[in-house]
């Protein structure tokens, strides 16, 4: 595995006696698209204002490239690009103003810049709309140009603070292709949300974060081989004989056995489905319902934290 | 600096993207100006006068007084009038309208016939003179004086009536005392005189012209005038005497005239000196008599032989301040009110850049500046730098249409334009750096648009006040008059004032001034800059 792009090393962060964050360490490699996901209020923004070089840590540190990250760091920043939660964009300036004038923050400039910006726009379905106002778009145009703004510069790094807030579902999956498209190139994203759907769909590993504290950091599988799945099922009749072969059932633990419903908990459902339908039908014993509970983010979220994600 | 430069071009951009926001900039203050400049009066600005205000307009040509038109003589009596002021108008027209528009109650006005007729003032009946006087003072029609009166201030016309009819007869008294006494030494007066004085003869007088005819027609006397031929020749000359003096011994007071042409007898030359000496004698002896005046003064001052001991009026030329049409273009008003709206709206710019940090902050794009490679310095000056340029454009702007618009002067005549224009630009430049700190200032302690309106606009519109913007110094009382130099808007005023109201500014004052706006921008600056915070 290639070197860690983004270390984050024991980082808290406290307002007064509020503590926003609690030890946070995780690391990101290059190119890796790395889901942050936590309910509202999980301290995920304040982590991602001190990655975007807005805040300093309490404790802790934050490495880019092996590099400390400081707030006064005016090189640092030129290899962040940060998709703040908020539209934060000029209304009164067009979409290409806009991005020229963030190209030109960072030190972009002529013709390069300016082809850069159609790349961009064309990239985020704006070409269109390069010369018009940003006050006169969408919700969904406004959150693509706010992408856009922040890889005007090229980042080696994008933070991506929920940046489908409020979306409509065509801005959406624009979005989720750009995020895509990028992290094809190799761009290394780090992208927040609550939304479990949008982690589960984009990245490769996830750090749940939950009341400041890193609840579980790993890839997707991992994080969902935390729990076992379960099968729900009511039967014409049920037989001893039946039971038994159950109980041999590999990978799976008989937990209800009673009346004509039987519950079983599994590593793996589909496997274990398939040979129950063979056991039954081995039996001749009519399948009447069927329920079956694969294990997802949400539950393993439920099952960290004691709580749902949207509570 | 590029970067500044970015940051200042797009706020620029959105600054002057919002038009209405852009012309309110400019289109406010000339409306108020426009507005104020067309309704108040001459008066403002302008310390309240307690002293009277005489306007005259003189247009005697003739020849009075010493060679000198009586005009002079009027103007010269006014002039050393205490507690008065002076106005001098140049023409009837301008009077007229003056009196037209009730911007005077009255005026007097010198005809060119006025030195005709005082000349021809006299205390004689004779064909030709003038009687100026009646039970109140004088005829001003019957000297040649008009006064124009607006009906509509008679009490403040009264009091200038009252004025100028104490002058006119200061002026025109001395003069007919002074001729009258002149007609003493005349052979008219005389003869009048010599027909109207009868003295008695001393008592004896009959009885000694009785005795010597007795004497004649002594039978004695007759011979010895038969005898000596030479005494005959004297007692004849004796006899014609005593022929002549006869008459008169019947009556018992004798004309002076007579008294006087027996003295002469029927020498022509004798009986003028007599006639001459009577005259003398009559003025002399009232100049003795009336001591304490010299009769023959002609002015109020040689009549009453006193020295004026006051610094006299105030004398100044009326200059048409009002201006013209509708608007008034070219009143001195435009010279005090562009200035004060101009200083108090560059101040109005304190919300704008409010504003600006606060939407910046609201919407998120201060995050985004923050995250990029941009200190908070040039944060801030790419902030400042174009705000400064939009107040600096306000000030040049509304100068300019005060000239355009108002025909406002922008500096004694006698300099150049471009001098008058470059100090003026000192002052613009000035007054934006103070506006600007304070915007600053402003936006360093207002987090949301409601503290920025509340943090801004009340403390411009408390300085403005006291600044004298809105109510000029001149018309404060004196204690607050010394509070506006605590504003930066009143040592601006002050720059203003010195350079579109004095014919001769003092440059010192204006330097003192902008020195002093450039203390209070840096003041301002410094003290935001250690406020400011962009988190």
């Amino acid at each position: 595995m290639s070197a860690p792009l983004l270390q984050v090393i024991e980082v808290e962060k406290t307002y007064g006696s509020t503590a926003a964050l609690r030890g946070i360490s995780f690391e990101v490699h290059e190119g890796e698209l790395f889901g942050l996901l936590g309910p509202n209020g999980a301290g995920k923004t304040t982590l991602l204002s001190i990655l975007s070089c807005l805040a300093e840590p309490t404790r802790g540190e934050v490495r880019l490239l092996g590099k400390t990250i400081l707030p006064y760091d005016l090189d640092i920043r030129r290899q962040i690009g940060i998709v703040p939660q908020e539209l934060a964009l000029y209304d009164q300036l067009t979409a290409s103003e806009n991005l020229i004038f963030f190209g030109e923050l960072f030190g972009l400039g002529g013709a390069k810049l300016r082809e850069r910006v159609r790349q961009l726009l064309t990239a985020v379905g704006l070409e269109q709309r390069a010369n018009h106002r940003v006050v006169t778009f969408s919700g969904g145009m406004k959150r693509r140009l706010n992408l856009a703004a922040a890889l005007v510069h090229q980042p080696r790094l994008l933070l991506l603070d929920e940046p489908t807030v409020g979306v409509d579902p065509q801005s959406r999956n624009l979005i989720f292709e750009e995020v895509r498209r990028l992290h094809r190139e190799g761009l290394t994203v780090v992208y927040t949300s609550h939304y479990m759907e949008e982690v589960e769909a984009l990245c490769s590993r996830i750090g749940i974060i939950d009341g400041g504290q890193l609840k579980a950091c790993d890839s997707l599988p991992k994080l969902l081989n935390m729990l076992r799945g379960c099968i729900r099922c009511r039967l014409s009749e049920v037989t001893l004989e039946l039971r038994e072969k159950l109980a041999t059932l590999p990978g799976c633990t008989l937990l209800d056995f009673s009346d004509e419903k039987i519950v079983l908990d599994c590593d793996d459902v589909k496997t274990s489905l398939l040979r129950l339908v063979g056991i039954l039908n081995e039996s001749k014993i009519e399948l009447i319902h069927l329920e079956t509970q694969e294990p997802n983010l949400e539950r393993v979220f439920l099952h960290l934290t004691g709580h749902a994600l949207r509570d | 600096m590029r970067v500044i430069w970015t940051l200042a071009r797009k706020e620029l951009r959105l600054l002057l993207r919002d038009r209405l926001a852009t012309g309110l900039l400019v289109g406010m203050p000339l409306l108020f100006i426009l507005v104020l400049g067309t309704i108040l009066g001459e008066g403002f600005g302008k310390k309240p006068d307690d002293t009277l205000r005489i306007s005259i307009v003189d247009l005697d040509r003739g020849v009075g007084l010493n060679g000198k038109p009586w005009g002079h003589w009027v103007y010269e009596d006014l002039r050393q009038t205490q507690g008065i002021r002076i106005e001098r108008i140049a023409t009837l027209e301008e009077a007229e309208t003056l009196i037209a528009r009730h911007r005077r109650a009255a005026i007097l006005v010198l005809t060119p016939e006025m030195s005709e007729k005082m000349s021809s003032c006299s205390f004689l009946d004779t064909p030709g003179s003038i009687n100026p006087f009646h039970r109140e003072g004088v005829y001003l029609d019957r000297v040649g004086a008009v006064l124009l009166k607006d009906d509509g201030q008679k009490a403040a016309a009264a009091i200038i009536e009252q004025v100028v009819q104490v002058t006119m007869l200061r002026v025109i008294l001395p003069y007919m005392i002074g001729q009258a006494f002149l007609k003493l030494k005349e052979p008219a007066f005389i003869d009048r005189l010599g027909e109207s004085v009868r003295i008695p003869l001393p008592n004896d007088f009959p009885t000694l012209v009785q005795s010597a005819r007795k004497l004649l027609v002594d039978p004695r006397v007759k011979a010895a005038r038969f005898l000596d031929k030479e005494l005959d020749k004297t007692l004849k000359v004796m006899e014609d005497k005593l022929n002549t003096f006869e008459p008169i011994t019947q009556q018992e007071l004798v004309q002076l005239a007579e008294l006087l042409h027996l003295a002469a007898g029927k020498d022509e030359a004798r009986a003028l000196d007599y006639r001459d000496r009577v005259g003398k004698g009559v003025q002399s002896a009232l100049e003795k008599q009336f001591a304490k005046y010299n009769l023959m003064g002609m002015t109020w001052a040689n009549l009453t032989k006193t020295v004026s001991s006051s610094e006299g009026a105030v004398v100044t030329e009326f200059v048409n301040q009002e201006g013209s049409g509708l608007i008034r273009r070219g009143s001195h008003l435009y010279q005090l009110l562009v200035p004060a709206f101009t200083v108090m709206f560059s101040f109005f710019l304190v919300l704008s850049v409010g504003w600006v940090f606060v939407t910046e902050r609201r919407q998120g794009t201060l995050k985004r500046l923050r995250s990029a490679p941009v200190t908070r310095g040039q944060v801030l000056l790419g902030k400042l730098l174009p705000c400064y340029l939009v107040s600096l454009g306000q000030g040049i702007v509304l100068l300019l249409a005060g000239r355009v618009l108002f025909g406002m002067r922008w500096g004694p005549e006698q300099w150049s334009f471009w001098m008058q224009a470059g100090w003026l630009l000192l002052v613009i430049v000035c007054t934006s750096l103070a506006a600007m700190g304070l915007a600053l200032l402003v936006a360093s302690l207002a987090r949301t648009e409601i503290q920025v309106a509340l943090y801004g606009a009340v403390p411009v519109l408390v300085l403005a006040l006291i600044g004298g913007c809105v109510l000029p110094r001149e018309m404060m009382p004196p204690e607050t008059e010394k509070l506006s130099l605590f504003t930066p808007h009143g040592w601006a005023l002050d720059a203003y004032r010195e350079l579109l109201t004095v014919a001769s500014p003092n440059l010192a004052i204006v330097l003192e001034s902008c020195g002093v706006l450039a203390l209070f921008g840096i003041g301002f600056l410094v003290l935001a800059w250690g406020l400011l915070r962009l988190d």
